[in-house]
């Protein structure tokens, strides 16, 4: 990077601040600071511009400058009518466009990059996004990955890849993602699905927020029960089956949002283990209903794979123990001990 | 080059599931052997290198005719917690070429190389020990558990050299399991001691996941003409696949047992037996991977007792009935039996368990050796 010596002092007229390379000026300042701009204008009215912006010549308007670094401190010192001050780079001669177009990003993610962890999704996908059309894949992994802060090996990187290859930055998804209703660890799951399975979801992450646990057991049972009934997603979203709207219907009725994420991993639940699943819910009502009023807990044979029963207590001391012994003795003349013991032989 | 191959024929004269053979190496200790001599005939237009110390081999699919060090004659890797056969495994290579996407070795051995041990003089002795060393002492053994039995006879022959060693030990009957169509051996085997045996699958499966293995109509025709030539044959409907049209009547399990009825009469069937598709984990990752079109790897699989992965019972039961109650429709019914099964799914599917039947080894012994049983 070659700098100019002298400290330019330019007005606002000459200044282009529209490249495309100052990715990150219009996304939300990261950190605490609850009004970043707040902050920055009060600074500069007290002590005035400390620290000059990054421009180069325009090559198409003589006379002119593209920002390049600094569109924070231009927006404040407009705002007070008064002039900036800039150090000039020198770009290199002979340079074509595209070269010039990766040179000023990295000006600027060299000036902007967070000193120590990764951006948040939002912030490394538009940082992304501008290089992708740059740089060969592997350059783009080998050269960006590293100045974004992620292990070029990572999955965290891989996942952000995956993710443009999927969204726009105007898709819902997308929005969800900003707005941590959607995790960036599900987009693996998101691809497995067709664009139209994708569009049909996309009502689920409009509201409630996601953790990466419950999002992922809602994307591969879905995925998974579709391929194994050989019918696609939007099929198990039917009326009457597990209609977003419907389901968002219980929220707009005042269903916490926890409590609704919950209800609707039961039904996917179901619809990706439906044998299994019903047969699970009559043990466990039979279970209960044999063990009512005592201690005792039973299971079956590890998942129904042989007959039998599993039955357990717990003893704290000799009074329990009588106290198990004589529940167990109330409960030994029940004829659902047979029924629950071969259970899996009454599906077959 | 260390073997002069000049009267090689060339990949034309392959089969197309050899075609992806393009380099041998060769243990220094076996490259002289007559299994060596006859592989250099066969493959004299590819590149023959020693085969490197580490093990490292490079090539698409590397052919490796390796001296081996270990035990030829080992028992069925069977768990304690399913009903096993008790046969016993001729080790005598390793992997397949045939690449059918729910295949274990994928996983096992994880790449491609085609492993055949050409050490035979060794072979022949240890299995001529253990076999003569009790001639009351009968032996139900088999080499289609770490590779097909037949998929590289065309280049090796081992099958035709096992089948005529056999010969001199009535006390073995050895099974020869196989999803191709290689009968070169038929000639050299004794027909009341050796057991042609094939693998079958819904037509839509062969279709879809067996893409390198003959056809359903081959396979049956070939054990027909075993059949013809007094052999008796044996049929492995392993892995049953559960995927959406498994039930279907054109190209679901019920065609299949339909086609049987149509090459084979049931008295020319040894036996017949059932196996329910299980995987390790690993096993799902790379057919995920390699086969992401595949339409029986979700269903309803829980852990089972063994720490596989298998169709959940009822489910299981489900389809097993289904096959039995047209096996048996068809005259089958005293030759079918359970691969890795428990005796719930037994008595809920055949009505009986293998120790009704004085033990599944026992049971299948008999009928291997020509016996009613």
């Amino acid at each position: 990077l070659k700098l100019g010596k002298e400290v330019l002092t330019l007005d606002l007229a000459s200044l282009d601040l529209g490249g495309a390379w100052l990715f990150w000026s219009k996304e939300p300042e990261p950190g605490p600071i609850a009004s970043p701009g707040a902050s920055l204008a009060a600074s500069l009215e007290a002590v005035g511009q400390l620290a000059p912006v990054l421009v180069e010549p325009d090559p198409t308007r003589p006379g002119a400058f593209l920002l390049l670094d600094g569109a924070r401190r231009v927006a404040a010192l407009a705002g007070r009518g008064a002039p900036v001050l800039a150090v000039r780079v020198l770009p290199p001669e002979g340079e074509d466009e595209r070269a010039a177009l990766l040179r000023r990003g990295l000006i600027y993610l060299a000036a902007n990059r967070p000193a120590s962890a990764p951006p948040e999704p939002g912030r490394a996908l538009a940082a992304l996004r501008y290089f992708q059309p740059l740089l060969a894949p592997d350059a783009l992994t080998a050269r960006i990955a590293p100045l974004l802060g992620f292990s070029p090996q990572s999955r965290v990187w891989r996942r952000h890849l995956e993710w443009i290859a999927l969204f726009s930055p105007d898709s819902a998804y997308e929005r969800a993602l900003r707005a941590e209703r959607l995790p960036l660890d599900a987009v693996d799951l998101l691809a497995k699905l067709d664009s139209g399975e994708r569009a049909a979801l996309a009502p689920f992450f409009e509201q409630a927020r996601w953790s990466v646990g419950n999002c992922r057991q809602f994307l591969q049972c879905l995925h998974e029960g579709a391929r194994m009934r050989g019918e696609r997603v939007t099929s198990a979203l039917a009326p009457g089956g597990l209609d977003p709207r419907a389901q968002l219907g219980a929220l707009a009725e005042g269903l916490s949002p926890k409590d609704w994420i919950e209800g609707v991993l039961v039904a996917v639940r179901r619809y990706r283990w439906p044998a299994s699943g019903v047969l699970a819910e009559r043990f466990g009502r039979l279970a209960r209903e044999l063990t009512a009023g005592t201690r005792w807990r039973l299971a079956p044979g590890l998942n129904f794979e042989k007959n039998g029963l599993t039955l357990s207590t717990h003893v704290a001391d000799r009074e329990s123990l009588a106290a198990a012994q004589a529940s167990l003795a109330g409960m030994a003349g029940s004829p659902l001990w047979d029924r629950l013991a071969t259970l899996a032989e009454e599906d077959a | 080059m260390i073997a002069d191959c000049s009267q090689a024929p060339g990949a034309a004269g392959l089969p197309f599931w050899l075609r992806d053979i393009d380099a041998v190496y060769v243990d220094p200790s076996v490259r002289d052997a007559p299994l060596t001599r006859r592989v250099a005939s066969r493959l004299g237009h590819l590149p023959w290198r020693e085969a490197p110390r580490d093990g490292a081999l490079e090539g698409r699919q590397p052919l490796y005719l390796k001296e081996y060090k270990g035990r030829f004659l080992r028992f069925c890797p069977g768990t304690r917690y399913y009903r096993c056969c008790g046969y016993r495994i001729i080790h005598i290579g390793e992997n397949c070429p045939i690449d059918c996407s729910y295949c274990i070795l994928r996983a096992y051995f994880q790449d491609r190389t085609l492993k055949v041990w050409a050490n035979q003089d060794a072979l022949w002795s240890e299995l001529g020990k253990a076999f003569s060393t009790n001639r009351e002492l009968r032996y139900r053994v088999g080499t289609g558990e770490f590779t097909d039995s037949l998929v590289l006879e065309p280049l090796t022959g081992y099958s035709r050299d096992l089948v005529a060693f056999l010969r001199d030990y009535p006390n073995v009957c050895l099974e020869l399991k196989s999803k191709i169509v290689d009968l070169s051996w038929l000639d050299a085997a004794r027909a009341d001691r050796v057991l042609p045996a094939w693998s079958l699958n819904a037509p839509a499966m062969v279709a879809s996941e067996e893409p390198f293995a003959a056809s359903l109509e081959q396979r049956l025709a070939a054990a027909r003409e075993c059949a013809s030539a007094g052999f008796r044959v044996c049929l492995h409907f392993d892995p049953i696949l559960r995927y959406p049209g498994w039930d279907s009547p054109s190209d679901g399990y019920a065609a299949t047992i339909e086609m049987i009825f149509d090459y084979l009469k049931p008295e020319q069937v040894a036996y017949l037996s059932l196996g329910s598709f299980r995987f390790l984990p690993d096993l799902k990752r790379v057919i995920e991977t390699h086969s992401p079109q595949s339409r029986y790897l979700f269903n309803e699989f829980i852990l089972g007792l063994d720490g596989k992965q298998r169709l959940f019972r009822p489910l299981r039961v489900e389809q097993f009935r289904f096959l039995v109650e047209r096996l048996r429709r068809g005259g089958l019914d005293r030759q079918l039996y359970f691969c890795m099964e428990s005796d719930e799914v037994w008595r809920a599917v055949l009505g009986r368990t293998p120790r009704e039947m004085g033990g599944l080894g026992r049971r299948l012994e008999a009928l291997a050796f020509g016996e009613e049983g």
